[in-house]
């Protein structure tokens, strides 16, 4: 339903987020942080790379990454960004480029695993043409600084919308997933909390969700959706509220698509569970409820 | 008396002839002396000249009567031009002049021709460089120099605009200098490239320069051209400077060209430069690691197509 003003929905949502986001930071209940996204940044284009000494460039490339971590954090705050090295996966690779007529890029890059393609590329204008030429380069406090705003320009654009669709599709935003017991009367929902904290992700409390896992016989990939509603994260033993979701559809590895009601015994089985999000509904309702709560 | 026979007889004494052709040496060659080494025969040409010293003694001669004259000139031919102790007298004086001429030498420095006029200064290397001689299109200026044959006198010549040069003066020597000719000698002019000027331009950073063992350094270097060499009022040719407009034109910041058509100099002693020394000009870093470096060769300077040599500096490619 949202498919069509999927665009629009997006537009606006990054308010929500920031709304939710901020949120989250607020909330001091322990709870599983969300699964980690390394954002690593280098200067890269050696006329830059190498102005600075070792120890001053390492420390400014250091203070970049965590700048353009909180950046993509706000923006996307259902991963936790944070700063990361070469062999932390999955990645965000930020770098600069030097073009032709003296054009500089910031250039982005996702990488979820060691020998694996990148995901995607994007790129940032971050010079045009002429302009170096008209104020000369700035200075690397300075560029520190315009990195980081042009950075958080472009996420504000309707263009970082293809990050969040390439995150989405690749980065796991959770590992674990708690069946809920099976009401005995019908209609029988195959209900589940993932470990993802209620005030912190209401907004995809109408989001659909692929999971991914291992089961006794090969691998299944489960379609699920938000219920828009919280639940005790875990049903047993109570930490927080989780966000709470419904199996729709188990798709195994070979075969075509079956009914949930047909493997509702195989749930508690699953092992090497990743969770990703496979279509992001914005929900400011269920987040208003948080806002009463707090 | 001897007077009455030499202003009478067709027989012209022998004294009266040696001291006459003593007297006519003794003049020409003061005056042949200060017309090859000193810039004072104008001077002393105009003293002398009818417009000077003759005009009053013209007058002087008219007040006194002939007869007054006569016994003057009588005087003079028996007491000076018949006075065989006269040619000693100048024959001393022309001595003495010889040995002091002997402790002389001059330099000299022409501008055929050009615009406008230059300032010339010239004094002993070591020495302060006093007041500034005016020097015009087609003038000369000199300057006598105390010296030895066993030791010359070493002189510092600078024409603004152009780089100074040393002489060494030994004495009777007359040093020819021509403006602008004389003065080009190995001399570099440094600067960056566009992009590397860029780079420094808001975030300047230390230039070392080294000439075989002096070194130098310039902090918060922010990409300016540099004399190596000669000193900062040293003009940079025009058809150089035309170039440089050309690039930054290009490179669409014509407005920078500032940082290069006034280059800086080293301060404190400025190296002499010569053919095939090797200077080393390197940019460091904030732990004085160098971000970018050159070195090169100092070339000859034949002629003013030669002058000066440009080396440039470029940001790190790999």
């Amino acid at each position: 339903m949202c498919q069509n003003t999927r665009l629009s929905c997006r537009v606006c949502s990054r308010f929500v987020l920031l709304a939710v986001a901020a949120l989250g930071l607020g909330s001091l209940a322990a709870a599983q942080a969300p699964l980690p996204v390394y954002v690593a940044f280098e200067f890269q284009e050696p006329s830059i790379a190498t102005k600075l000494s070792d120890a001053t460039r390492e420390s400014k490339q250091k203070e970049m990454r965590g700048r353009l971590a909180a950046k993509l954090l706000s923006r996307f705050p259902f991963w936790s960004f944070q700063s990361g090295g070469p062999t932390d996966y999955p990645r965000m690779q930020v770098w600069l480029e030097k073009h032709s007529q003296d054009e500089w890029q910031v250039h982005l890059k996702l990488l979820m695993q060691q020998n694996l393609p990148e995901v995607s590329r994007w790129q940032i204008q971050l010079y045009p043409p002429g302009e170096i030429a008209r104020r000369g380069f700035p200075s690397t406090v300075q560029l520190l600084d315009e990195i980081e705003k042009r950075f958080e320009e472009y996420l504000g654009e309707q263009s970082s919308n293809d990050i969040l669709e390439k995150l989405e599709q690749t980065a796991p935003l959770s590992t674990e997933v708690v069946s809920l017991p099976v009401s005995p009367q019908p209609p029988q929902r195959a209900l589940a909390v993932l470990p993802l904290q209620w005030d912190k992700f209401c907004a995809l409390a109408s989001s659909e969700f692929v999971i991914s896992a291992h089961w006794s016989q090969g691998r299944v990939s489960i379609t699920s959706k938000a219920t828009g509603e919280a639940a005790d994260y875990k049903p047993d033993n109570p930490q927080f509220q989780g966000l709470q979701i419904e199996h729709i559809e188990w798709n195994p590895q070979t075969g075509p698509p079956e009914s949930l009601a047909g493997h509702l015994q195989h749930l508690g089985q699953l092992t090497q569970v990743v969770v990703r999000m496979k279509r992001f509904t914005l929900d400011p309702a269920s987040c208003q409820s948080v806002s009463l709560v707090h | 008396m001897t007077a009455d026979s030499s202003s009478t007889g067709a027989v012209i004494p022998k004294t009266f002839v040696s001291n006459f052709c003593a007297f006519v040496f003794l003049g020409a060659s003061v005056l042949g002396w200060c017309y090859r080494y000193t810039g004072w025969i104008e001077i002393v040409g105009g003293f002398l000249s009818l417009a000077g010293i003759l005009s009053w003694l013209a007058f002087v001669l008219k007040v006194i009567p002939e007869k007054r004259m006569e016994e003057f000139q009588t005087w003079a031919d028996g007491r000076i031009f018949n006075n065989g102790r006269v040619k000693w007298f100048v024959l001393g004086l022309l001595v003495i002049g010889l040995v002091g001429a002997s402790f002389l030498g001059t330099v000299e420095v022409t501008w055929m021709a050009g615009e406008g006029n230059r300032s010339v200064w010239i004094h002993k290397v070591g020495k302060s460089e006093g007041e500034a001689v005016p020097l015009m299109p087609g003038g000369v200026v000199r300057s006598l120099f105390l010296t030895f044959w066993t030791e010359p006198t070493r002189v510092r010549v600078k024409v603004n605009g152009f780089p100074d040069r040393t002489a060494e003066i030994s004495p009777w020597q007359r040093y020819e200098l021509k403006v602008a000719d004389s003065f080009y000698r190995p001399v570099v002019v440094f600067r960056p490239t566009v992009e590397l000027l860029n780079m420094l331009r808001n975030e300047p950073m230390s230039l070392s320069v080294k000439v075989d063992s002096q070194s130098w350094m310039i902090s918060q270097y922010d990409g300016r051209s540099l004399w190596i060499g000669c000193d900062a009022d040293v003009e940079v040719p025009e058809a150089k400077r035309e170039v440089w407009r050309a690039i930054l034109t290009a490179a669409g910041q014509a407005e920078t060209s500032h940082y290069w058509v006034h280059p800086l100099t080293l301060t404190g002693p400025i190296p002499d430069l010569h053919p095939g020394q090797m200077i080393e000009v390197a940019l460091l870093r904030d732990d004085r690691s160098a971000y970018t470096s050159r070195k090169f060769s100092v070339l000859p300077a034949p002629d003013r197509q030669a002058f000066p040599q440009e080396e440039n500096l470029d940001v790190p490619k790999h």
